[in-house]
């Protein structure tokens, strides 16, 4: 017997390596990712499910207080005041850091997949991939970074940047270097563009939307020039075939009929889109539960669509205001807005009509990209060609049977920017608020006069282009925009230039996991 | 026994002489209960010291001097002195309650031989007539078993845990070895699932395909020690099923007859209001606007209101009148029946039909071969409205001895399932609003307890906006199941010496299961998807499908004709591979070893696919006919009308164990298994868990002093240890990234594309859980072993659990599940069994078992959402019981009469919560939902030819979530409890009562939210009961025909027996009004345990 069980022993010990691959068998059907063609399928999840825009839009100042009598959420209340957030909503910190390292993970499989590949296929993806990872890299620093500012990006702390398939990165080294390695990414991915593979270009980065990306990080890395070319290879030679053609939706008979339309991606200005799950839809529409900060009637009228410009009369007329958007907007006094990013929702359980609501977001059109060169014309103070962009766009979002419509010159911005009053901050009311608020570019320098009013003005028409995309938190942060945050019954709160609190709060799990905090000057906490 | 003891002790003392001439005998001894040759008997010749102890055969050679009796002697037997015969058979009766053999499924060990905690159960005495599926007659059967009856319909399994809980994710369920073959689950359904009453419960239970009267008995394998040959498979428990054998030169036919009436549920039982009250408070919703002709006749479901307001609204040319005329009188007449109607909906939906179980088995055998060969059909009217079962059975069992040496064991089962039930669509929760839901459920049982007996139940109402009436749509609305159970193995030994045995095991099973939902055209499911009768209906029905496309339309049926028939097919195959070796030997006389080594390897594949027949004509000859736009907004939807998935099982295993005894009187065994599997991680420590267990016995009886320190008063003494380490893999099967394909949800069609994306992330690390477990026992015997008493206690540690980890997120995700979680758990088992009486023709036999465990979770990162801790079977949390049971902290009602609670910001209010949130801590801990303390009490009683016998069940320790009642609205359908009574009215009574008012119209509009405060109020500390049961779970009487008559029949036996099961409870929380606390009322397929009356006729030729 002893033999036997030594002779068994050895057996085994023989046979346990065999056993090892009768063991690699795959549990259930799960894909590896091992052919191009399921690597190009896998990509289709390397673009980020939820969203930063609630965040951003509640942060900044195209949203004011209704007052106590309405309703607000913890986590709106919070992003209002900037604080750090600490509920697990869809669209809170938690959940966006998670979704944009969920989709670098992809990328990073992905690429892990296709290397060595070196076919004109494997490229293209390659190029998707690279792509996919930068933008939710860029997406992470944009929430949870202080804006690129050259002179304090060694200080500033960045994100952990993965390069490598399920492997953790426990440090966040500096802005700097995420701005380096997202700028990497994106400059190795564009010599290897190449659209022929995608089935439904419009939820890809597609030639142009990978440009107009290219464009809009340059514009916050501050390379000028870059930005140019990039936003020109996106547009082409005829722009305004790339702008949202804002008169054909004046017949349309509603609130859903617009929205339809304008997430189409039959939509030319529609480069790339973007699908999250997100409350904002419904947040922006002033739903019971979010009608304490909304995009009110003041706002409206003293700094969006229906504010004083060099094409309006801070009025809704169509004599007094030549905005195509000034004229399609819905709501209440409390919650007005234009229907474009509303919810769309994904029913799970018809009895209970319960489900996901979803935004779709077209993170790349055809009229920021076009606004993003204009701002880069300008800061290159090439106002004619700056001017250009913004005619185009004005053409495009502008009745131009409009008395109010006009061909904008130096001459007549200076004029009417001049005519415009400083706001104040802290302002004593929205009402008294303005599209200019003062401006501290974060590590870069314009000049009083022509270029800051030319700034004004394209940053307005930015603000108009992107309402429920959160470029406009952006932009405060990039020009450093101080403005107020009013208070029903509290002490009024001030966003200063550079504000430490530009930079969201990481998630409360990923601190506890070891991640440096976001510092917090105690001073402006209060 | 004595005796033997008194020849250990002569032969100390005597020398003997040898001078007598000697003859070599050899003989074999063997049991009388069963048959079985006993390992390890002591043969000495009378009056001398020298002696053998028998082989695994049972056989002997001893020389014994001519005119020498022998004495052979053994452990729990009568001791018997014989003179000694060539090829002598020497059987030797029980003299105790003790069982001589523990089977393990792999290997029979003597039973003093044997370290680890075990209790075996005769099939026979623990059998439930009338119960069809075997495993829910463990209920109370051993010590440490606790089984809950979470359904009672056939194919659900119990809740079985053998000492608790092992695992927090995973489903803590016992191996199950069937004649030394694992079974496998068909499909994986984990603890919390098995009480959802979701359709894939019913092919839960492994063992539904198994005759009960096939089966010899059960050994339930409770510590490390007992299991340890299971090693990295048994963390929870084995139970190991013995089925009936052929036995040599008895040839018997026995033919089994159950016949079974359950009784239908009564409303003396419940509380639920009569018409009467029931209309009372219609009509107060009435005066409150909550019921009006606006609200009720459009409303998407309606009942004796909405009819009337229908009648009322239609005309009839036939009459030239309204059906019902617009005048108060007649409107008040129709009341007036409605309240006189006290619609029993128990005698409309349940009924006593009688259910039949019979069963043929057949035995033969020569020395040479046995067979044993059985066929049984079971057969189930119903006890509710469409729950038809008919099962078919059959087994045969093979031996065959080809040589001395070798043998041949053949076993094959098949059975086939054909099965009806109620159709049903998975339950979910709503996470917004706390709302647990069924989507069209027609569960007999809970519509019965759900619909006001105000209802004609021949009168079509409205449900879904369309007509509905539960006979209707029970008959136009079900499910068949067909399964099939096929088992085959051959099991070949080889003794190439006698104290080897060589054998080698194979065995293939296959399982199929087709569940075939059918949804006529005339159902009210299948009506609803083309409610339109109006444009309000148009608009409101979910039902309906508005065209994205299509701006500025008007919804439109996607089922334009014809229902649905949506298939689910599971299917499993595996196949076992196990060869051993065993070596058994005595040295010297005093040495016993026994050495038992072998691998074993298996596969596993299943497969489960679903296909959605949309538009099928049942009517029309079963034609086919569908509307694009159904595929068109499933796709706008993500639904997808056909999935097939598989999975692939593989595990290797090596396993030895070695136990020596010196005398018998110490035992030390060792046992190691060395087991991969393919649902863990690449690298070997991950993928390859050993296991271990070394344990010790001392049977203090065997000691020479032992009997002459106690006498008979204390006959029999065993103290036993273990430590062990077991295993089991873990829930989660992410080693390698899950990748799946997914479609994107997009807005439009046009956008469409199908993606792969990451399910779950890799984890290379992820390994088995594990345990480590300290046991120790002591079996005592007294008076003769007239009283055994059976007392273990153990220590479990529970680690490498698989819980949530927090990490940075760089990776992909910010929380994962990994094996970070811990969980000890502690208890102590009582079995007492007595012959209070024995006389030749009284006996009366005692038996009670108690045990209790108690778990606690030790470390676990807990990510659950705040609904998920309030609702039935709560979850886990660090620092209590594993699953427990937690509540919003009830603080009255308010000015109004809403329920107040305290919510997540400390503040007490009424609708102002957040089901989803994470923050948990300020919730009221109730108790766990797993009772602590379980057990039975057994009395039988004999006399002569009569045996009666009294089994009641009990179990202690947790809380019960009372079904809720109460609701922000209710509809002229709904049942109310008597509670009712006793609700707030006016303001003040906040003061007196708890029960919630019925919100008036204005607080229904001032507050949307006003649902959420009584989803918390039926979750909130005022609804919670203490799940303490004692039930009378049997009472039996049976007659054994005497010899005498049977002779004249030419029969061998015959009996009959009347058995009442399930009869009542002794006690329980009287906050539960009739709701059993065994069993979880989630409608779907889920019914109660019936209450029961069997006949069994027990015929032997």
């Amino acid at each position: 017997m002893k033999k036997l069980s030594i002779l068994s022993l050895a057996a085994g010990m023989l046979a346990l390596a065999s056993c090892d691959s009768y063991l690699d068998k795959l549990p259930d059907d799960r894909a590896e990712v091992n052919s191009l063609d399921k690597a190009k399928k896998f990509l289709v999840s390397a673009y980020p499910n939820h969203s930063p825009n609630f965040v951003f839009f509640m942060s900044g100042d195209n949203v004011t207080d209704n007052g106590v009598l309405y309703t607000a959420q913890p986590n709106q209340t919070n992003a209002y005041k900037w604080e750090p957030i600490e509920t697990e909503n869809n669209d809170d910190p938690k959940q966006v850091w998670n979704a944009n390292y969920e989709a670098v993970a992809v990328a990073n499989m992905a690429l892990e997949a296709l290397a060595g590949d070196e076919s004109a296929d494997a490229q293209a993806l390659r190029a998707e991939a690279l792509l996919c990872r930068a933008f939710a890299m860029f997406q992470n620093a944009n929430m949870f970074c202080m804006a690129w500012n050259d002179s304090k990006a060694d200080e500033y702390l960045g994100i952990p940047y993965p390069k490598v398939a399920g492997v953790s990165v426990n440090e966040r080294g500096t802005l700097r270097q995420t701005y380096e390695n997202i700028n990497a990414d994106i400059e190795a991915a564009l010599p290897l563009l190449n659209d022929g593979y995608l089935t439904v270009p419009k939820y890809h980065f597609n030639q142009k939307a990978a440009y107009a990306f290219a464009a809009r990080f340059n514009l916050f890395y501050q390379n000028w020039d870059k930005a140019i070319e990039y936003a020109t290879k996106a547009l082409g030679g005829n722009p305004i075939a790339l702008l949202r053609d804002m008169g054909s939706y004046a017949t349309l008979a509603g609130v859903d009929d617009i929205h339809n339309k304008w997430i189409r991606s039959g939509e030319n200005c529609n480069l790339m889109f973007v699908d999250a799950v997100s409350i904002n839809g419904r947040a922006n529409r002033g739903s019971s539960s979010y009608k304490r900060f909304c995009h009110n009637m003041d706002v409206l009228k003293t700094q969006t669509m229906w504010a004083k410009t060099p094409w309006s009369e801070s009025a809704s007329a169509a004599t007094k205001n030549a905005l195509q958007e000034a004229r399609r907007m819905y709501g209440s006094n409390q919650a007005v807005y234009i229907p474009s990013l509303i919810e769309d929702f994904e029913i799970r359980d018809k009895i209970n009509q319960t489900g996901y609501a979803h935004v779709v977001d077209p993170v790349f059109t055809g009229d920021e990209t076009i606004l993003t060169r204009a701002e880069a014309y300008i800061m290159k103070k090439d106002y004619d060609k700056a001017l250009a962009d913004m005619n185009t766009w004005l053409t495009a979002h502008c009745d131009v049977t409009s008395p109010k419509f006009l061909t904008l010159t130096v001459d007549n911005v200076n004029t009417a920017l001049d005519a415009i009053r400083m706001t104040e901050v802290p302002s004593r009311a929205v009402g008294e608020e303005s599209i200019k608020k003062p401006l501290n570019p974060q590590g870069f320098t314009v000049e009083e006069g022509t270029q800051t009013n030319m700034i004004y003005v394209v940053l307005q028409m930015r603000r108009i282009t992107t309402m429920y995309q959160g470029q406009r938190w952006l932009d405060i942060k990039r020009w450093g925009i101080e403005f107020t945050h009013h208070l029903d019954g509290e002490d009024n709160l001030v966003f200063k230039a550079g504000d430490l609190r530009g930079a969201i709060q990481l998630p409360n799990d990923v601190i506890e996991a070891g991640l440096e905090p976001n510092p917090r000057e105690t001073a402006t906490q209060n | 026994m004595e005796k033997r003891l008194m020849m250990f002790l002569a032969g100390l003392f005597l020398s003997l002489g040898m001078a007598f001439a000697q003859t070599k005998v050899t003989g074999t001894v063997i049991s009388q209960e069963d048959d079985q040759p006993i390992i390890g008997a002591s043969v000495l010749v009378q009056g001398q010291r020298s002696g053998t102890v028998t082989d695994v055969d049972g056989k002997f050679t001893i020389s014994v001097p001519s005119g020498k009796k022998i004495t052979i002697s053994y452990i729990g037997m009568e001791t018997q002195t014989v003179t000694p015969k060539n090829g002598m058979t020497v059987t030797l009766r029980s003299s105790a309650e003790l069982q001589e053999v523990v089977v393990t499924g792999m290997q029979k060990t003597d039973r003093r031989l044997f370290t680890g905690s075990t209790t075996k159960v005769d099939a026979e005495k623990a059998k439930l007539d009338g119960v069809a599926d075997i495993s829910r007659s463990l209920e109370g059967r051993a010590a440490g078993v606790s089984v809950q009856n979470v359904s009672g319909t056939f194919g659900t399994a119990p809740k079985i845990r053998v000492r608790g809980a092992t695992s927090i994710y995973g489903s803590s369920r016992p191996l199950w070895v069937v004649d030394g073959v694992i079974m496998e689950d068909v499909t994986e359904v984990d603890a919390d699932q098995l009480s959802s009453g979701d359709a894939e419960t019913l092919i839960s239970s492994a063992i539904a395909g198994l005759n009960a009267d096939d089966i010899e008995s059960f050994q339930i394998l409770k510590d490390g020690s007992a299991t340890s040959i299971y090693g990295a498979r048994a963390m929870s428990g084995v139970i190991v099923v013995t089925t009936k054998k052929g036995k040599s030169g008895q040839t018997r036919i026995n033919y089994t007859g159950e016949f079974t009436m359950r009784l239908k549920p009564s409303y003396s039982n419940f509380n639920i209001m009569n018409s009467q009250e029931q209309m009372g408070i219609y009509k107060e919703l009435e005066a409150n606007g909550l019921i009006s002709f606006g609200r009720t006749y459009r409303a998407s479901s309606s009942g004796v209101y909405g009819k009337m307001y229908q009648l009322m609204n239609t005309y009839n040319p036939a009459t030239g009148s309204f059906m019902l005329s617009q005048t108060e009188e007649a409107k008040n007449a129709y009341l007036r029946e409605a309240e006189m109607r006290n619609t029993n909906w128990f005698d409309e939906l349940f009924s006593n039909a009688i259910q039949q179980n019979h069963s043929i088995s057949m035995s033969t055998g020569t020395d040479k071969a046995q067979y044993y060969t059985s066929f049984s059909i079971m057969d189930d009217p119903g006890w509710t409205e469409q729950s038809k079962v008919r099962r078919y059975t059959a087994s045969i069992n093979a031996m065959y001895n080809v040589n001395k040496k070798v043998t041949l064991n053949m076993i094959a089962n098949a059975s086939y399932r054909n099965q009806r039930a109620p159709g049903t669509t998975s339950q979910s929760v709503d996470a917004v609003t706390g709302n647990v839901s069924r989507d069209f459920d027609i569960n007999p049982y809970s519509y019965a307890i759900n619909s006001s007996r105000a209802l004609d139940p021949n009168e079509f109402y409205t449900r879904n906006y369309a007509p509905f009436n539960i006979h209707n749509e029970l008959a136009n609305n079900f499910m068949n199941l067909d399964v099939v159970d096929l088992k085959y193995q051959a099991e070949l030994k080889y003794k190439p010496i006698k104290k080897v045995e060589l054998a080698v095991l194979g065995a293939y099973k296959y399982s199929t299961t087709t569940q075939a939902n059918e949804i006529h055209e005339n159902s009210n499911m299948a009506q609803s998807f083309r409610a339109m009768d109006d444009a309000t209906i148009r608009d409101n029905n979910p039902w309906l499908y508005s065209d994205p496309d299509k701006p500025n339309t008007k919804p439109e049926s996607v089922l334009p004709v014809g229902g649905f028939y949506r298939e689910t097919k599971y299917k499993m195959s595996s196949w076992d591979f196990r060869a051993t070796a065993q070596y058994n030997d005595v040295f010297n006389e005093d040495h016993i070893v026994n050495l038992y080594g072998g691998m074993e390897i298996n596969d596993t594949q299943r497969s489960r696919s679903y296909f959605n027949g949309v538009g099928m004509q049942y009517d029309m000859g079963y034609l086919g006919s569908y509307d694009y736009l159904f595929f068109k907004q499933s796709a706008e939807q993500n639904a997808m009308y056909y999935s097939l998935s598989n999975s692939y099982g593989r595990e290797v295993s090596f396993f030895a164990t070695a136990t020596y005894s010196w005398k018998g009187r110490y035992v030390i065994n060792g046992t190691t298994r060395y087991e991969g599997s393919n649902r863990l991680g690449k690298s070997r420590s991950a993928r390859w868990l050993p296991t271990w267990n070394v344990s010790g016995a001392w049977n203090a009886h065997e000691e020479p002093w032992f009997q002459k320190t106690f006498k008979t008063a204390l006959t029999h003494a065993t103290l036993k240890a273990s430590y062990s380490l077991t295993g089991d893999k873990p829930a989660v099967t992410n080693s390698q990234a899950i990748i799946q394909s997914f479609n994107p949800w997009r807005p439009f069609a046009s956008d469409k594309e199908s993606g792969l994306q990451i399910y779950d992330f890799a984890n290379p690390d992820l390994t088995y859980e594990k345990k480590h477990e300290l046991n120790i026992g002591v079996d005592l015997g007294f008076l003769n072993n007239r009283l055994n008493v059976q007392f273990d206690w153990y220590r479990r540690n529970n680690y490498d659990l698989i819980g949530m980890r927090t990490t940075n997120g760089t990776k992909g995700t910010i929380n994962e599940y990994a094996n970070v979680a811990s969980m000890r758990s502690h208890g102590e088992e009582l079995s007492i069994s007595s012959k209070n009486i024995v006389s030749k023709d009284f006996k009366w036999n005692t038996d009670f078992i108690f045990s209790h465990v108690k778990t606690k979770i030790t470390e676990l990162d807990n990510r659950s959402r705040l609904i998920d801790m309030v609702t039935g079977t709560g979850f886990a949390k660090k620092g209590y019981a594993y699953r427990s049971l937690f509540s919003f902290d009830f603080k009255g009602l308010n000015a109004n009469g809403i329920p107040q609670v305290v919510n997540e910001k400390g503040e007490v209010v009424t609708s102002d919560i957040y089901f989803q949130s994470r923050d948990i801590d300020y919730l009221v801990y109730e108790g766990p939902t797993d009772p602590t303390i379980t057990g039975s009490l057994g009395n039988s009683f004999t006399y002569k030819n009569w045996h009666l016998n009294i089994f009641a069940t009990y179990a202690f320790g947790n809380v019960v979530r009372l079904d809720p009642a109460f609701y922000a609205s209710y509809s002229d359908l709904d049942a109310m409890p008597k509670e009712f009574k006793n609700r707030w009215t006016v303001s003040g009574d906040e003061n007196k009562t708890t029960i919630p008012a019925i919100p008036d119209l204005r607080q229904l509009q001032a507050d949307t939210k006003l649902s959420y405060a009584f989803n918390a109020y039926n979750r909130s500390t005022d609804r919670v009961a203490k799940g303490d049961f004692i039930r009378m779970k049997e009472i039996s009487v049976a007659y054994d025909f005497p010899q005498t008559w049977l002779n004249a029949l030419k029969l061998k036996s015959a009996s009959i027996k009347l058995q009442g099961t399930n009869l009542f409870l002794i006690y329980s929380d009287k906050k539960l009004n009739g709701q059993d606390p065994e069993f979880f009322n989630t409608g779907g397929v889920a019914v109660p345990m019936a209450r029961q009356f069997t006949c069994t006729v027990r015929v032997g030729l």
